[in-house]
């Protein structure tokens, strides 16, 4: 599920009057109140070589300027998750895809975790989990804005196809196809790097 | 096990693992909000925008129909133009040129 928290600022009276009055101090607020929610989305989708900083002021500037298309018909949270992906699903657009990942392209531990999880063999520490996360973004990086997003969502952070469903406002059939497409050229990417001549 | 297997498992160990790590700091930046808001304050409302948009939009779909519906209905006149039966004298070209 998307996260919700008890003790989150009072957003519906936030937002009104940051859309009736344009006051300041609520705006402040509600950067303040939605900053984790904004900043682990813009983490977990930022484009290569762009600054998480300057996609999280885009998101708030669009949440600010979309204000009042937001009506309660669904938690303030859930509404901001959306315009946070679409913003980052835009941003991945901009940015040119990796065209395939070459052994060459790896550092030396992602290279041991890339051949310990393609044979089953050797024991994975904590400290892997780091390289892990930067192996498995190397990978997502050679797939489609859209395949990348669902799949990040699916399975790097484990939200159900609902979830996808409230954050980017695709059909359920279409979040399935796209994470069964996304995996199939993930697997073709694995037998490339499998097949390369580079192996260390 | 056969390579499509032995791929789709390495991913999932992948993600698995990958979800493991450690998650980052989510402090915020010093003086971020005061830029965010800063920015917010200098830009116009998307209100008054996304207000012209439509005008704009409906407007250009009024004039589209305006032109299909007297090319319908002059029909003859502008066919008779076209073929050389009629000839278009005192057009607004002309007027002005007369200035």
């Amino acid at each position: 599920m998307l996260p919700t928290n008890d003790d989150a600022p009072d957003f519906p009276q936030l937002v009104a009057r940051v859309r009736d009055a344009r006051d300041e101090d609520a705006a402040r607020q509600l950067v303040e109140g939605l900053h984790p929610l904004v900043m682990r989305i813009v983490r977990a989708h930022l484009p290569r070589r762009s600054s998480e900083e300057d996609l999280a002021q885009e998101v708030y500037m669009k949440i600010f300027a979309r204000i009042e298309q937001w009506r309660g018909d669904m938690p303030f949270p859930h509404w901001v998750s959306r315009v946070a992906v679409t913003t980052c699903l835009d941003a991945l657009r901009h940015q040119k895809r990796r065209p395939e990942l070459r052994w060459a392209d790896l550092s030396e531990t992602e290279a041991d975790i890339l051949q310990n999880v393609m044979h089953d063999n050797g024991e994975t520490t904590s400290g892997d989990a780091v390289a892990a996360r930067d192996l498995a973004h190397k990978l997502l990086e050679t797939l489609s804005p859209a395949d990348r997003l669902v799949l990040t969502m699916m399975d790097m952070e484990g939200h159900s196809v609902a979830d996808v469903q409230t954050a980017t406002g695709w059909s359920a059939t279409l979040v399935k196809v796209r994470a069964f497409r996304a995996r199939r050229k993930l697997r073709k990417a694995f037998a490339q790097l499998e097949s390369s001549p580079f192996k260390i | 096990m056969s390579n499509k297997d032995q791929s789709e498992s390495a991913w999932v160990k992948l993600a698995r693992l990958a979800a493991t790590a450690p998650r980052e700091e989510m402090e915020m930046p010093f003086g971020f909000p005061t830029r965010v808001i800063a920015q917010w304050r200098d830009r116009p409302r998307e209100a008054m925008l996304s207000m012209f948009e439509w005008f704009t939009v409906r407007g250009l779909a009024v004039a589209v129909l305006i032109l299909a519906g007297s090319a319908a209905f002059g029909y003859d006149a502008i066919a008779g133009v076209i073929n050389g039966d009629t000839s278009v004298t005192g057009g607004l070209m002309e007027n002005i040129f007369n200035l």
